[in-house]
């Protein structure tokens, strides 16, 4: 079995992150701004400031980069390609968006149901959609 | 390349998690606790009922069944054993725990970097743990 190509893994986790980072734009800083802010005051807490964005931005490359290793992981179980992309996008998204939000955003009482169900489902989308373009350049041969 | 043995990825994803609830409650519900129920309190939250309590217990078995076909996806890259296991379970260590901490709790200032930094620690070895534990049990032949 022949080795994660490292570069590659860093090219396309790079870019999949980019892309969750461009998504998640118009979803949480756009779409759901209203409901993070009155869901933020509801706790007497500011909105986010500039240096939190930076922060979450790159953490997005940072979920782009497992991504990316995944899917490289995977490759020789599943083959290269977008359904093996999918399943690694799907992953992600179960361990590092929903199971995390819902735990620590809705049960601990954080945030209402209706935010974190739609930052959840949206971030579906940014990580799948993430995952498929960070895959398309990773290769091996 | 054969095809992941679903009865036995169940049976260690639960053995994984129930492991890792196990490790979790010595940290956070024993060792964490007053520090938890201090900075719920700051937020005007009581701290953890039974009902989050188990909530958070369910999550550990996703995440422990997450965690195995991870183990279970990347065994013919890196070969099934302990090494591949550590893999598995660190990465989605990053993504269930740090990065979601990381996220929810420390950049938006909810929780101390103390609590954070503990609970996550507490964290990689619940999760490893786990996960070495579920491994061991997964087989294909």
């Amino acid at each position: 079995m022949g080795k994660i190509n490292l570069g590659r893994v860093i090219l396309g986790g790079i870019v999949a992150g980019i892309v969750v980072d461009l998504l998640d734009y118009p979803i949480d800083g756009m779409w759901l701004a209203n409901s993070w802010h009155n869901n933020l005051v509801a706790l007497g807490h500011a909105d986010f400031g500039a240096h939190q964005i930076v922060l979450f931005n790159l953490l997005g490359l940072v979920t782009g980069l497992l991504a990316i290793w995944i899917y490289a992981a995977i490759r020789p179980r599943y083959g290269p390609g977008v359904k093996t992309a999918i399943c690694a996008g799907l992953m992600v998204w179960l361990v590092g968006v929903l199971v995390p939000n819902v735990a620590f955003m809705y049960v601990a009482g954080l945030f209402s149901k209706h935010l974190t169900m739609w930052t959840t489902l949206g971030g579906l989308v940014e990580v799948v959609v993430g995952t498929i373009a960070g895959a398309a350049l990773y290769k091996e041969d | 390349m054969g095809k992941i043995n679903v009865g036995r990825l169940i049976l260690g994803g639960v053995v994984a998690g129930i492991v890792g609830d196990i490790l979790d409650y010595l940290v956070d519900g024993l060792w964490l606790n007053k520090m938890w129920s201090a900075q719920l309190g700051v937020w005007g939250m009581a701290p953890f009922s039974m009902r989050q309590i188990l909530w958070f217990e369910f999550f550990g078995i996703i995440i422990g069944l997450c965690a195995i076909w991870v183990y279970a996806g990347i065994r013919p890259r890196f070969g099934p054993g302990v090494k591949t296991a550590i893999y598995a379970g660190f990465v989605v260590w990053i993504l269930s725990t740090l990065l979601p901490n990381f996220a929810l709790f420390w950049v938006p200032h909810f929780f101390s970097g103390h609590l954070v930094g503990y609970s996550s620690l507490g964290g990689l070895v619940e999760i490893l743990i786990g996960t070495i534990a579920g491994a061991a049990l997964y087989k294909e032949d």
